[in-house]
């Protein structure tokens, strides 16, 4: 029997229907919109979710300005947070948080973990508040060097050492700064103002996150068709593509990517695939078993069998199975609202009233203009979101097309070529 | 009979229902030991009062309070850094006031409130960015301008480590208190405390 790969499409799960209204409303450019819906939903969350909405509510208050309220939350967040790292757990570990009948608590990747730090870091500087954001820089460095990270991943956030570097550079750590700009190699935060005036630090937020989608693959082994769901990775449109930025109406350079968080978590994908498919594989066996169940006793208890009631078996235990599936999803929890890539730049900028533009060739908002306050010595912030009014979020949904040649689809293809002899002999 | 049986049993599964969900409140006055456990990290109540009665005990006993005269010399608590890897300010206020009481207390010091100090705006902007060490100028305002005779600052820090499931945070509370006529340190000493989570 020749084997048939095909995809019947994805689904959201409870959590996506949830943060569609907020995601909507963010990327229409009412993040005090956003905010107030995800207030709303956190009151009435359970606390599975409760921490998650959190974060994205953050993301929202921030993108506002709000930097004391969304730090607050961050906090309380990270006091709570557990992290599961998907290339490395166990599959049954994986296959008990993304697959089980009930969602339970949202566990968070290494990588997001992080960004709670980084993200922090941002709202403390934006707050004004330089020993709390101290607090968040040694938190991150913490992460960085002890948490079970792989040594590319370690050293792949020159972001998060950088804004650790000018953060202790302002709370008067030079020797803690000195290290942290070391571990971040030269990225442009190291240059300290001029004698007499103030850093202007300018973050873009640029384009959005990619995010997990459930991806249902329908593969034919042993004669029956099995369904086969993961959560899907899938990037999203969306960002600028370059940002220059222009000070008093003058061009004063272009914001550098310090952070590609959209190319760490595809490549990460890659590494957590396999063992996606093993935990979906372990998670397709109950399924198939109780449909074969289902199968075997329509057919024992048929007095006369013939071909048109054993189409009809076929038929209602391949429904039975597919609503299985239907009812339990896999769980794409993720924290959407971050950005795909961050961007940072560092001047040194005479104490005063200054206006500020960046400009985002290829999005919406085209053109951001601030005005912004230097003292001589301090730090003042400008954070640039480029997904706010950026438009919809609509997102390629895996379902939409051919996934031959897909990374997942490939990787969905040898494990049923591995596994069909299972059901061969079945 | 049957029906009654049914309703007893559906009775009892309310209850147990309901009792599985209900919140229960303690109150430390009846039961002290609540206040005991860690449930953190982060610095609480109870690290605090020990730092405190440990900090104050050795101040107490310290070669400078036995050559300390007669009168009620003026101190101030200039301001406890944050230099650890979790957002224990809030703490760190608390700590100072406590400090700050005991002072009071011990009848042998004229405390200068520390928010008196925080009103001066230039005097708050010299202290928020204080570290182990004061500058002369700002000693010399704090005598001048407030009559301070002896004021405390330190830091608390910390080392955090984290494996797979344990992160452990080792605190250490360093306060020194300084003559501001000759700016020298009088007495220091260091309080450790350590807090570990498992899980």
């Amino acid at each position: 029997m020749a084997l048939v790969l095909c995809l019947a499409g994805c689904a959201s799960s409870g959590y996506g229907r949830r943060i569609a209204p907020a995601q909507l409303a963010f990327y229409q450019g009412d993040a005090a919109a956003s905010a107030a819906i995800l207030a709303s939903d956190i009151e009435q969350a359970g606390d599975a979710d409760r921490h998650l909405l959190g974060l994205e509510r953050a993301m929202a208050l921030q993108a506002q300005g709000r930097f004391a309220e969304a730090a607050e939350l961050m906090v309380q967040a990270d006091q709570r947070l557990e992290v599961l790292d998907y290339s490395h757990a166990p599959v049954t570990a994986l296959a008990d948080t993304l697959f089980s009948l009930r969602a339970g608590t949202w566990k968070a990747t290494p990588p997001e973990k992080v960004l709670v730090n980084t993200q922090n870091m941002i709202n403390f500087l934006g707050a004004g508040e330089i020993e709390e954001a101290a607090v968040e820089a040694r938190r991150v460095g913490i992460l960085l060097l002890q948490e079970d990270l792989p040594e590319e991943e370690r050293y792949a956030n020159p972001l998060a050492w950088a804004l650790a570097g000018l953060i202790f550079e302002h709370a008067g750590k030079p020797g803690e700064a000195a290290e942290a700009f070391r571990e971040a190699g030269p990225t442009g935060l190291e240059k300290p103002a001029a004698p007499g005036e103030g850093t202007l630090l300018v973050v873009v937020q640029n384009g959005r996150v990619p995010i997990r989608v459930q991806a249902v693959y329908q593969l034919w082994l042993g004669g029956k068709l099995r369904r086969l769901q993961i959560p899907e990775l899938v990037r999203r449109t969306g960002g600028a593509a370059k940002s220059p930025v222009w000070l008093d109406g003058k061009p004063v350079g272009e914001a550098p990517v310090l952070l590609d968080l959209q190319g760490q978590a595809l490549h990460r994908y890659g590494r957590e695939l396999p063992r996606l498919l093993a935990a979906a594989v372990l998670q397709m066996v109950p399924r198939a078993v109780l449909s074969d169940a289902l199968r075997r006793a329509a057919k024992d208890s048929g007095q006369d069998p013939h071909a048109g009631a054993n189409a009809l078996v076929e038929l209602g235990a391949t429904v039975f199975e597919q609503a299985l599936g239907e009812w339990f999803p896999v769980d794409t929890r993720c924290w959407s609202l971050l950005p795909g890539e961050i961007r940072a730049l560092r001047l040194s900028v005479r104490p005063g009233e200054h206006t500020l533009a960046v400009d985002l060739p290829g999005t919406h908002v085209g053109r951001i203009e601030r005005t912004v306050t230097v003292t001589a010595g301090g730090v003042s912030l400008v954070n640039i979101v480029t997904a706010l009014g950026d438009g919809s979020g609509h997102r390629s949904a895996p379902g939409s097309g051919n996934m031959t040649g897909t990374r997942a689809g490939l990787a969905a293809l040898e494990l049923a070529l591995a596994t069909r002899e299972i059901w061969r002999h079945d | 009979m049957v029906k009654t049986n049914h309703s007893r049993w559906a009775l009892l599964l309310i209850t147990l229902v309901l009792g599985a969900c209900a919140t229960s409140y303690t109150r430390a006055s009846e039961e002290p030991q609540i206040d005991e456990a860690a449930m953190s990290t982060r610095l609480d109540r109870v690290d605090l009062e020990r730092a405190v009665e440990r900090w104050i005990e050795g101040f107490e006993r310290s070669q400078f309070i036995k050559g300390l005269g007669g009168g009620k010399p003026n101190i101030a608590i200039l301001r406890i850094a944050n230099e650890t890897s979790e957002h224990v300010s809030g703490a760190l206020a608390n700590l100072l006031n406590s400090v700050e009481t005991r002072l009071v207390n011990s009848g042998r010091w004229s405390v200068i409130d520390n928010t008196a100090l925080s009103r001066d705006a230039v005097m708050a902007e010299r202290l928020r960015g204080l570290g182990d060490s004061v500058d002369k100028a700002t000693t010399a305002a704090l005598g001048k301008e407030f009559g301070i005779h002896y004021f405390i600052n330190g830091r608390v820090g910390d080392t955090a480590e984290k494996t797979d499931d344990k992160r452990r945070v080792q605190y250490y509370l360093f306060l020194r208190v300084t003559d501001v006529a000759t700016g020298v340190a009088v007495y220091q000493k260091q309080v450790d405390i350590t807090k570990q989570m498992e899980g």
